[in-house]
């Protein structure tokens, strides 16, 4: 016992030196892990911490992402609309056919909009309300709709009023009316005006609560309510247009009858009168022609001598004879003209000659009265298609008229020029010219200018007449230009191109 | 050996003009004698009772399946009212098939096996495919109704779908099958022959925020999330604006930021939405989500879903080994086609400048069936929100 308790003291502060050093290794190592889970224990936190920070972000992101897509919802959906309402305008803007611009209306074009139901209603003439558009309704839908505005008129009324009725402003009460009647959710009425007058009215709703309407819905329809009165408003417009302008037709059209029964007869009239004159000028003719055979017979003394005094009243006979011969003549031109009975000669004629022979022709008249002469021929003038006699003849009337009234000294000028497809004639003096009363009449049968000149010079008033249709004969113009005591312009024209004559 | 394709569209507001419009379009433009099997979409402007007939006369009462939806995909544009006909002859592909009505009132998986099995039946020994469905988009359940027909072909068998979807009123959607309008039905088309695929899912949507853990679910009802009331995950983030989450509400909440569950086995999130909040501040999705899972919420652009409209066309063309399809199948989500915006339309370019200018077909729904990130991993369909199923068949 001894030996162990022996040993056991030996041993004994060993082992609790062993001890002591175990229990400090051991509270090393444990205070080293305790110090290791602190460390893990903040990583932790810190760890935690940033995940939640990291959230807070997200929350933040989320709700801005939520905001973001909320806006570009809305706007993809305003996009939309108005890209859905440009074409609907498009299309209605571009019919003056109200039942077409209806047609056009009633088609899915207008869902794009933004709403799967719609109604287009315009007040007939006795003030009911008619359906022109009804799109997303069935047949019990759409009778409960317009049963409901028939019986309601003072709501109908109150949209004029009130510009926009939708779900989002009308009270709890009037909603749920509409809702009842027209079987949808979310609404939106617009009154299609025509400046103050209520034409009708557009309804648009849906019936799903994910299409809820916004105020640029409201905004949507309001235009669309516009844009379709402006186009009925115009299709009106020309209905009216087109029905006075129907009406005119109508009128012109019997007018032009009654002118063309009126033209018909005065032609009649006018053939009669040519076959009149045309009769009397003959019949007239042949006892003219034995007075003045006769007088001829007489003059020349075979049948007994004649004393002067019966001669000079026999050379007057045959004078005058010679006047009447000639007026005849001009008479019975005329009315050949005219009854296109003339047979015109037309020939390749060149106008400078026409006028130089013209010239010698009254180069003794021209002498007698001192007047001055002055023909201005341009170079180019080429040959033109015409009865070169009857030319002759106008240049004739016209040179003659200006000799005759044109005092002494004046001056008389024929001047020929190529005028684009024309040849351009005129025939100028200086003599006393014609006041504007008598320029208008000119160119009529028997009209003679009331002047000193004619009253002392005997003429036929023919002569002018005859120029005009023979003129117009080679499909040509005349007219005049003159002032009183400064002289007159003859102009007439001939066209270049053969073609341009009527009957060649 | 081809396959031809006869697409149909008309806006008619009258619905017989319409179906007859888009009938005989698609007759006319498929132009063959013999039609093997047309797909119908109808927006809820058309009453189908009344247009089916009219469509079935036209098509030589030939197989006809389809569904009502909120819009139409086409070739050139995307349309938010119409009627649709796609009719397809082939020489290499078959179609069998079959459908199921009143699924309310049935056991989902069940229900989901009969669909499966009546379209094998008169399929014969030939070679299936793919089987693709039209189910009632605001059906609860869905996963039940696909387990069923994953008993019949296996999980691993391609498997596509589209939950009908109507004018977001969520009131009345509709399945067709040959000339019968079917209630909270579900109808399906086998597919098989000498026929190649490709099918590609979809989202565009990034996790946002701290990761949490769901803690505890009912079904399609999440409980809690992180210890908190599930909804409390939106009220932190959306504050009062979490309301809107509620039934019938129709705010932007449920649709641009759903959940993601995170999937590892295939490195993706799927996605939820959520579509109604209960009194003790659960949410309800429209369909189940794995417990204990990690969950985010999720956000999405224009940008990030035309770059999954893009990385879809490109899987489908990688499937096809860069061939081009003879005609593309277009499911997609409502959630995608309200963020797109105007830009939407910018999907079928994309779409065309990967897998050629070929007949595109297609409708929103209210749920689509298929299977993320197919190219990773075999596929094993669930319903997905917020994506986009394209399907090219050569």
């Amino acid at each position: 016992m001894s030996s162990v308790q022996e040993i056991w003291q030996t041993l004994s502060p060993l082992i609790a030196l062993g001890l002591i050093v175990g229990m400090g290794i051991l509270s090393a190592f444990l205070m080293e892990r305790i110090e290791k889970v602190k460390k893990l224990q903040s990583s932790f936190k810190k760890l935690n911490h940033s995940f939640n920070e990291l959230d807070e972000q997200a929350k933040l992101i989320v709700k801005t992402d939520l905001e973001l897509n909320k806006a570009q919802e809305e706007l993809d959906k305003r996009l939309t609309g108005l890209d859905a309402l440009h074409k609907v305008s498009r299309l209605i803007s571009t019919t003056l056919d109200e039942g077409e611009i209806f047609r056009r209306l009633n088609q899915p074009l207008l869902t794009e909009l933004g709403f799967e139901k719609h109604l287009v209603l315009i007040f007939d003439p006795y003030q009911q309300l008619q359906c022109h558009v009804d799109f997303g309704f069935t047949a019990g839908e759409l009778n409960s709709a317009i049963d409901f505005l028939q019986k309601n008129m003072d709501f109908v009324n109150s949209i004029r009023d009130k510009q926009i009725i939708s779900s989002i402003r009308e009270p709890k009460e009037t909603q749920a009316r509409l809702i009842k009647a027209f079987n949808v959710k979310h609404f939106v009425i617009a009154p299609i005006l025509d400046q103050k007058d209520m034409l009708g009215v557009v309804f648009t709703g849906n019936r799903s609560d994910a299409f809820a309407i916004t105020e640029g819905d409201e905004e949507l329809i309001s235009i669309l309510a516009d844009q379709i009165g402006q186009a009925i408003k115009n299709a009106r417009l020309f209905e009216q247009a087109y029905r006075a302008s129907q009406q005119l037709e109508v009128k012109v059209r019997e007018r032009t009858r009654q002118l063309s029964t009126a033209l018909e007869e005065v032609q009649r009239i006018s053939n009669t009168k040519s076959e009149f004159v045309s009769a009397v000028s003959h019949e007239l003719r042949t006892p003219l022609t034995s007075i003045k055979g006769y007088a001829a017979i007489l003059m020349t003394g075979k049948v007994g001598e004649i004393p002067d005094k019966v001669k000079e009243r026999l050379e007057k006979i045959n004078k005058h004879s010679d006047n009447l011969v000639q007026l005849i003549n001009n008479l019975l031109d005329i009315s050949r003209i005219e009854s296109g009975k003339t047979e015109m000669n037309f020939t390749e004629h060149s106008i400078p000659k026409i006028v130089e022979n013209v010239h010698d022709i009254l180069m003794p008249q021209i002498k007698d009265k001192n007047v001055t002469f002055e023909a201005k021929i341009a170079d180019n003038i080429p040959k033109v298609l015409m009865d070169p006699t009857q030319i002759e003849r106008v240049f004739i009337n016209l040179i003659g008229n200006a000799i005759k009234f044109t005092p002494e000294k004046g001056r008389i000028t024929v001047e020929v020029k190529v005028d684009d497809d024309e040849v351009a004639c005129v025939v100028s003096d200086t003599g006393i010219g014609i006041d504007e009363d008598s320029l208008k009449k000119l160119f009529n049968e028997f009209y003679r200018v009331e002047n000193e000149i004619n009253q002392n010079v005997k003429g036929s008033g023919l002569g002018l007449a005859l120029v005009k249709k023979i003129i117009e004969a080679h499909s040509g113009r005349i007219w005049v230009a003159s002032q009183v005591h400064k002289g007159s312009q003859f102009h007439f024209t001939l066209p270049k191109d053969p073609k341009q004559i009527k009957g060649t | 050996m081809a396959t031809y394709t006869g697409i149909g569209f008309s806006q008619n507001q009258n619905g017989l003009k319409a179906a007859q419009e888009a009938a005989d379009a698609a007759k006319r433009e498929l132009h063959q004698e013999r039609i093997d099997i047309a797909f119908v979409f109808l927006t809820a402007h058309y009453d189908p009772q009344e247009v089916l007939p009219v469509i079935a006369e036209i098509l030589d009462h030939t197989k006809i399946v389809g569904s009502s939806t909120y819009g139409l995909i086409l070739s050139e544009t995307m349309e938010k009212r119409g009627i649709g006909v796609m009719a397809i002859t082939s020489d290499d592909v078959i179609y069998e098939t079959s459908s199921i009505e009143h699924l309310q009132l049935q056991d989902k998986r069940w229900a989901g096996k009969a669909l499966a099995k009546s379209s094998v039946t008169d399929f014969g020994q030939k070679h299936r495919k793919l089987f693709l469905f039209f189910v009632e988009g605001m059906l609860e359940g869905i996963s039940g109704l696909i387990d069923g027909i994953k008993d019949q072909f296996g999980t691993t068998f391609p498997l596509i779908g589209a939950g009908s979807s109507d004018d977001l009123r969520f009131e009345s959607s509709y399945q067709i099958h040959k000339e019968k309008v079917l209630s909270h039905g579900a109808v399906g088309v086998l597919l098989g022959g000498r026929m190649q695929f490709g099918i590609s899912c979809q989202h565009g949507w990034t996790p946002l925020g701290k990761p949490r853990v769901i803690d505890q679910i009912d079904g399609h009802i999440i409980k809690t999330i992180g210890g908190k009331k599930a909804i409390q995950l939106y009220e932190e983030y959306f504050g009062e604006e979490a309301q809107t989450l509620k039934a019938g509400s129709f705010g932007q909440i449920n649709i641009r930021y759903p959940l993601g569950s995170y999937v590892p086995d295939i490195n993706a999130y799927l996605l939820r939405n959520v579509v109604n909040v209960l009194d003790d501040g659960s949410v309800v999705c429209q369909d189940k989500v794995n417990e204990k899972s990690e969950v985010h919420l999720m956000i999405g652009n224009k940008e990030t879903c035309l770059q999954a409209t893009q990385k879809a066309a490109q899987d489908v063309k990688d499937q096809l080994n860069g061939e081009k399809p003879d005609f593309v199948l277009i499911f997609e989500s409502l959630a995608r086609y309200k963020i797109m915006g105007r830009a939407a339309l910018q999907e079928l370019r994309i779409i065309k400048d990967i897998l050629g200018n070929v007949p595109l077909f297609g409708m929103f729904s209210y749920g689509e069936i298929g299977t993320l990130n197919t190219t990773v991993n075999r596929p094993n369909s669930q319903l997905q929100n917020g994506s986009i199923i394209i399907l090219g068949v050569k």
